[in-house]
């Protein structure tokens, strides 16, 4: 996206990607909100596997919650969707180097003056105005720029999907799955790829875990979720949360998507937050490439970044410090709560800040959990 | 000393953001660690979700 929107503005831009294939290896639910989605960029029906009516939200004691939600949101064919959007970006004049690994930054006076990449076995200088990383949450630009602090271990969800194939399911709903005590501080999701595929995932907080593996609790709940089934492919990752507007500038370097730590940090979503970065990141570099060239320009772009979803993010991050101290019995409480929220059983919009702090203020208990989360 | 599983990891870089003397680097051919760096923590191993890394203690040596 910020490759796209600089070359739209005219920039020469350079798209290094460490792979040789862009959108792969894939380390992503894959579940996008509609509306997100399409205020961002012109959607194509190629990009979609699904498209999400709905939600069916399981807890401990057999607790459970269904909302019929149409035009909630889609789930993605990524590694489709991100090489689309490599090539918009190159369809507006954006260079694209594939397998071009950046292993150093060039200091220079006005911040760094570029970066060095191992590519086809060699090492090269690309010198640049402006660099920006958007190379995920180990991102080697941000580390070597001494931006931000490590991720705190106990909020720090990791997680395992699997393709899981050979089922039956209703393609157009999702399955959240709560239990503090096999996914503390996370949860076990079903995002339907189509009426026979699903990504099959579980995130948690680790150093909670007890003993099993993820690979065998999404094993185990797939015996029990499916009368048959096989798994097609296998994926890991670690999801981010958000650490305030520091991650994402440092002088001439502007970070975006997991690399700035720009995610929901309660559900992990971070595919319209990246995108949105890249979009001011984008424009941001066109303004200060033709208008000043003052390192002080480019803090238009947490400016704005936070004057649009700051809140929001420090909000959910302050209800996944929350989900991270619940009780099983709490969980059974939230989701009561939940059901009088949605009276019906239906919304066609969910306010997810709203929510969130209706949430939190609704148990006396969650207050006390809150206890030095401070909520805006 | 840590040590990687290579047949068990999926270079997803869960692991790289909390190696706090930034030992991991995640390259177009797989997790490196760099030993010199590393000092055995184990966090990275905690939390690694594919248990891909691996502590070996080291054999102490009679002298």
């Amino acid at each position: 996206m910020a490759a796209y929107h600089a070359a739209a503005a005219g920039l020469d831009v350079l798209l290094l990607e460490k792979h040789n294939q862009i959108g792969v290896p894939l380390c992503c639910g894959e579940a996008v909100s509609q509306s997100g989605l399409e205020e961002l960029v012109d959607v194509k029906q190629s990009w979609i596997a699904t498209s999400i009516e709905g939600v069916d939200v399981f807890g401990p004691q057999d607790s459970s919650l269904t909302i019929r939600h149409p035009r909630a949101g889609y789930i993605l064919e990524r590694k489709l969707f991100d090489r689309d959007l490599a090539m918009m970006a190159a369809a507006k004049g954006a260079q694209i180097r594939i397998g071009s690994e950046a292993v150093g930054l060039i200091p220079g006076d006005n911040g760094y003056r570029g970066v060095i990449v191992e590519e086809l076995g060699e090492r090269r200088e690309y010198l640049a105005e402006l660099i920006i990383a958007a190379d995920g949450i180990e991102s080697v630009i941000g580390r070597l720029a001494g931006v931000g602090k490590p991720i705190p271990l106990k909020l720090y969800n990791t997680a395992t999907q699997f393709l899981v194939c050979g089922i039956d399911i209703p393609p157009d709903w999702i399955e959240f799955h709560f239990d503090p005590d096999q996914y503390p501080g996370g949860y076990l999701w079903v995002f339907p790829k189509s009426r026979h595929a699903a990504n099959v995932g579980v995130g948690l907080v680790m150093i909670d875990r007890k003993g099993v593996s993820q690979a065998d609790l999404l094993i185990r709940f797939c015996q029990k979720r499916f009368s048959r089934f096989t798994i097609a492919e296998r994926s890991s990752g670690g999801i981010p949360i958000f650490q305030g507007k520091h991650h994402l500038l440092k002088e001439n370097i502007m970070l975006v998507g997991d690399a700035a730590r720009v995610v929901d940090s309660f559900s992990g979503a971070g595919i319209v937050n990246g995108m949105l970065s890249g979009k001011i990141a984008g424009e941001t570099a066109a303004a200060y490439c033709y208008d000043g060239h003052s390192l002080a320009q480019l803090k238009s772009y947490p400016r704005q970044f936070m004057k649009l979803k700051g809140r929001e993010l420090s909000i959910y991050l302050k209800a996944h410090k929350l989900m991270s101290r619940l009780k099983p019995d709490d969980l059974v409480s939230a989701i009561q709560f939940l059901k009088g929220y949605f009276p019906d059983g239906y919304t066609t919009s969910i306010n997810g800040v709203h929510l969130a702090l209706k949430l939190m203020r609704h148990n006396p208990r969650f207050i006390l959990l809150s206890k030095g989360l401070v909520f805006a | 000393m840590l040590t990687l599983m290579e047949v068990l990891c999926t270079e997803c870089g869960a692991c790289v953001p909390v190696c706090h003397v930034n030992a991991l680097r995640l390259t177009i051919s797989g997790l490196k660690i760099d030993q010199n760096l590393c000092d055995d923590c184990k966090v990275c191993a905690l939390i690694c979700p594919v248990s891909a890394l691996q502590i070996e203690e080291k054999e102490l040596e009679t002298v």
